[in-house]
């Protein structure tokens, strides 16, 4: 008997799977101010946007009945506006926290030194992973005094908030366990990052939205595909529980709505799998990371990483600088690295993928409906955006993480000079991207598909998102020391002002704030023109070989503004987002100078 | 060549220099000795325009260090304490990168880049990737990169640290050949015996404030004011150490086997009376040495909490 309790309380000793490393992360954050600033920004974000919806829910006070009658319901919308808020949020923060956890080990080069401790790959995985874990489960617990008061309102079931919480969780543990796979793998925050939310949009919004596009196309019964996105899709399966809390039916235990249960173990079984992978790639990684050799890449070996001694020789590899030096340099760093054999079978997987999808999609006549170039213009759109938004934000980091900053700085090139020149360097980076979304443009105007108009509109839009994205994560890449930083800075302004701000300011009923606010987002922008100029319909709606904009209708909240309308809104929009480029420029300017030295 | 004037940086309430007045002439290669956290750094990353003192002025080749950044980067090599590398570039691309960041004409460049590389002895790593040189080639790589303006001044922040002792003696020689060239050095390091070989001058900070600045002869005047001779004699060892314990010029005296090292009274420098001393008293001399003060013994001296 004893033996058996010792074996037991052997294997289920927290410490023996967490190890040292979950007590010096817990030490480490508590030293770290940006951790406090996040908890405070976090609730007092949450505290303003239950504030609104609670102004917006009860803003009728003609009769105390009335008001009683609508507290019931401000109980249901808050509840349901926390729970929503805290699954979109805490992803974002456990992906900005996560992105970090095994790449500081790498960067330090103290992963390697870790495992010639007796500690174990599996205690640095779930040491990592739970210490950040808690931080985030204690953003989560502040919500929990709030919906405790909120339930004496009335109307707000425990077994929702029960099943959205165990969601969230689940969510969190997922996205986490994510991170640390790419983190393994990556010796730079930012493309951890990067890498983490592409990933996550691909999971959690592509996938579906192509799978919800074959279904309906197949005319497959809808709730098959509900069934089946519900066991994967977090996003979907929260959606499903608010219905069900909002228009009755049980959500609970042993009721026919407990799907969630079932998405719940789906999503633990996979985080589990993706940690045991994680945790045999962690040696591996310290290994090479000892061994002097650079981290490997997602997917396979650098095979084609000279060694010194081979490249004696091989003075044909060398590139001569051509042009401004600063945009060469910039521009010698790949958009996409392919080395590995797995890589390139990747690549032309997505890029077949896309080809395949392109040709169905023509094939079927899809393109003739507007409402598929506004998916491909918008998912273009937002591509090339965060990604100039993540080199951009890299640009200055990345040279102060390895403090190669300074070294540029004693050169003779003026900080406008530099600025100038990564800005170009990025833009021309990235650049693929926004082609493929030109060539989409011209190709499907040549066949018909989309009215010329919109060539004349959307190169302003491009350059709009192209011209903020590089200088808004300029910017914030001169006023921080870490690439993660900045790059989380950079999306949460644009997040920020694009998303939040319009939702925020909607819940109070300033809808003449809004409508400039989502009029000035080039990717709403580009919904616009692409609704007005695409589709079968537009096209033959005028004449457009002797007037291209004849007949076209631009729908700005309700509004036909026209072809020249819109025109002139558009110039409008780009002479503000050039004034607010040049505050972005001029902060960049100021700061590029600072953080020099200091770890 | 370099002048600086009441410098002062502070960083909240810690005062990194401290009034620092320092003058180094035009091809002159300058020492800077400290100990860690002396200013040694911060006085350089001042002169390269990499810090904004809180105080004072700093000069090269008459140019403000503050208000004609631009000029002064033209006219300074930095080569700091660490190596920022570049992941993507090649060792010839890097010092390409360089060679127009200082704004050298493209038909130029590949000459001077070859140039520079010959001098340094990397021609044969002219197309291996940067981040894949040992720490001994990068700091080469470091010192390529500072000659490829063909700047009047070179700042090397520590050169030779963490270089085995091959690449140490490689840097030295380096550095004697830039010497040769004309070049105003101004060089700190840890290792002192390295210093004491190409310095012609010496500056040594402590708390930010200079202690002492000179050329190594006035340096060992100065912390050597207690000269030692090593006396070794046939027998009689007991009766040597007597003898010239009881002499007025004589401040200590001790003996290690057959060894006996004596030690003089500040400004007392007088072996000679050691030799008649024993000579007369009938003890056979087999050796008298005087013993060099060291650079490491006068950084010893003069940075033994002298300045708080």
């Amino acid at each position: 008997m004893p033996t058996l309790i010792t074996t037991l309380r052997f294997w289920f000793d927290p410490l023996r799977w967490t190890g040292p490393i979950f007590d010096k992360e817990l030490r480490v954050s508590s030293r770290r101010r940006r951790n406090y600033v996040l908890r405070t920004a976090y609730v007092l974000v949450m505290l303003l946007f239950i504030w609104l919806v609670w102004v917006e829910t009860v803003s009728d006070r003609v009769s105390s009945a009335n008001v009683i009658a609508q507290m019931s319901r401000a109980g249901i919308e808050l509840t349901m506006a926390i729970v929503w808020f805290q699954f979109v949020g805490l992803q974002l923060v456990a992906v900005s926290m996560l992105s970090t956890a095994i790449r500081d080990e790498l960067a330090s080069k103290t992963l390697g030194v870790l495992l010639t401790t007796p500690i174990s790959s599996l205690q640095i995985v779930i040491g990592k992973l739970l210490s950040k874990l808690l931080q985030l489960f204690a953003l989560l617990a502040l919500s929990l005094p709030v919906l405790a008061i909120i339930r004496v309102f009335g109307g707000v079931r425990w077994d929702y908030i029960i099943a959205a919480l165990s969601i969230t969780l689940t969510t969190l543990v997922f996205d986490a366990a994510v991170c640390l796979f790419i983190s393994v793998t990556n010796r730079k925050s930012y493309q951890v990052l990067a890498a983490a939310v592409v990933v996550l949009v691909v999971l959690f919004g592509l996938i579906p939205l192509m799978i919800v596009i074959i279904w309906d196309d197949l005319n497959l019964p809808w709730v098959t595909a509900e069934i089946i996105l519900s066991y994967v899709n977090p996003f979907v399966v929260l959606g499903m529980v608010t219905d069900s809390a909002l228009y009755g039916g049980g959500i609970g235990f042993g009721s026919s709505n407990s799907f969630w249960l079932t998405h719940c173990g789906i999503m633990l079984g996979v985080t589990a799998l993706l940690l045991l992978v994680t945790t045999l790639r962690v040696r591996k990684a310290a290994l090479r990371q000892m061994a002097g050799e650079p981290a490997r890449s997602l997917l396979g070996r650098r095979k084609g990483r000279p060694t010194i001694d081979s490249e004696h020789a091989d003075e044909s590899r060398i590139r001569r600088l051509k042009g401004k030096p600063i945009v060469w340099k910039e521009l010698r760093e790949p958009l996409v690295r392919v080395r590995s054999l797995w890589q390139k079978i990747m690549l032309t997987l997505i890029l077949l993928f896309m080809a395949a999808f392109y040709g169905y999609t023509v094939y079927r006549h899809w393109m003739e409906e507007e409402v598929f170039h506004i998916l491909f213009v918008v998912i273009y759109m937002i591509a090339g955006m965060f990604a100039t938004m993540v080199g951009a934000a890299a640009a200055i980091t990345k040279e102060r993480e390895t403090r190669s900053w300074p070294i540029l700085l004693i050169t003779p090139l003026t900080d406008g000079g530099i600025i100038y020149g990564k800005v170009v360097g990025t833009i021309r980076r990235y650049m693929p991207i926004w082609l493929f979304l030109g060539v989409h443009l011209m190709v499907f105007s040549l066949f018909g598909y989309i009215n010329p108009a919109v060539l004349v509109h959307m190169p302003l839009i491009i350059l709009n998102g192209v011209i903020y994205a590089v200088l808004s994560g300029l910017c914030f890449s001169s006023l921080c020391r870490k690439t993660a930083l900045a790059l989380v800075l950079t999306l949460l302004f644009s997040l920020g002002w694009m998303i939040f701000l319009p939702m925020m300011l909607g819940i109070a009923g300033s809808s003449d704030a809004i409508e400039l606010l989502i009029s000035a987002n080039p990717i709403m922008q580009s919904g616009v023109i692409m609704e007005a100029t695409s589709g079968k319909y537009n096209i033959s709606s005028g004449n457009y070989y002797y007037d291209i904009s004849q007949g076209l209708k631009y729908d700005w909240f309700g509004e036909n503004l026209g072809f020249v309308g819109t025109t002139l809104a558009l110039v409008g929009f780009t002479v503000l987002n050039l004034i607010l480029s040049m505050v972005f420029f001029i902060i960049a300017r100021t700061n590029l100078r600072n953080k020099l030295f200091s770890k | 060549m370099i002048r600086i004037n009441a410098l002062t940086k502070k960083y909240g309430e810690l005062a990194a220099l401290s009034n620092l007045e320092l003058t180094i002439n035009a091809g002159d290669v300058f020492g800077f000795i400290g100990p860690n956290g002396a200013g040694k750094t911060t006085t350089m990353r001042i002169l390269a325009t990499l810090l904004t003192p809180t105080s004072g002025r700093a000069f090269i080749d008459g140019h403000d260090v503050l208000t004609h950044g631009r000029t002064v980067r033209r006219l300074v090599g930095y080569m700091p304490d660490f190596m920022g590398v570049y992941d993507d570039l090649k060792v010839f691309e890097y010092l390409e990168f360089f060679a127009a960041a200082f704004g050298i004409e493209p038909r130029k460049r590949k000459g001077i880049v070859e140039g520079v590389l010959e001098l340094t002895d990397l021609q044969s790593k002219k197309a291996a990737p940067v981040d894949s040189l040992s720490r001994g080639m990068q700091q080469r790589l470091g010192l390529a990169r500072v000659l490829i303006h063909d700047p009047k001044v070179l700042i090397l922040d520590e050169p030779a640290s963490g270089l085995d002792p091959r690449a140490r003696i490689e840097i030295r020689g380096l550095l004697r050949e830039l010497k040769k060239m004309g070049k105003t050095i101004m060089i700190s390091s840890h290792i002192l015996s390295e210093l004491e070989e190409i310095s012609d001058h010496v500056g040594i900070i402590e708390h930010g404030q200079l202690v002492f600045s000179g050329t190594l002869a006035q340096l060992r005047q100065r912390a050597g004011q207690q000269s030692k001779v090593r006396v070794r004699v046939v027998q009689d060892h007991d009766k040597a150490v007597e003898l010239l314990s009881a002499l007025p010029q004589i401040a200590d005296v001790h003996r290690e086997g057959e060894i006996i090292s004596v030690t003089f009274h500040p400004g007392q420098d007088a072996d000679g009376i050691v030799a008649r001393t024993l000579v007369r008293a009938d003890i056979d001399l087999i050796a008298l040495e005087p013993e060099q003060l060291k650079l490491d013994d006068a950084f010893l001296q003069l940075t033994r909490g002298l300045v708080h």
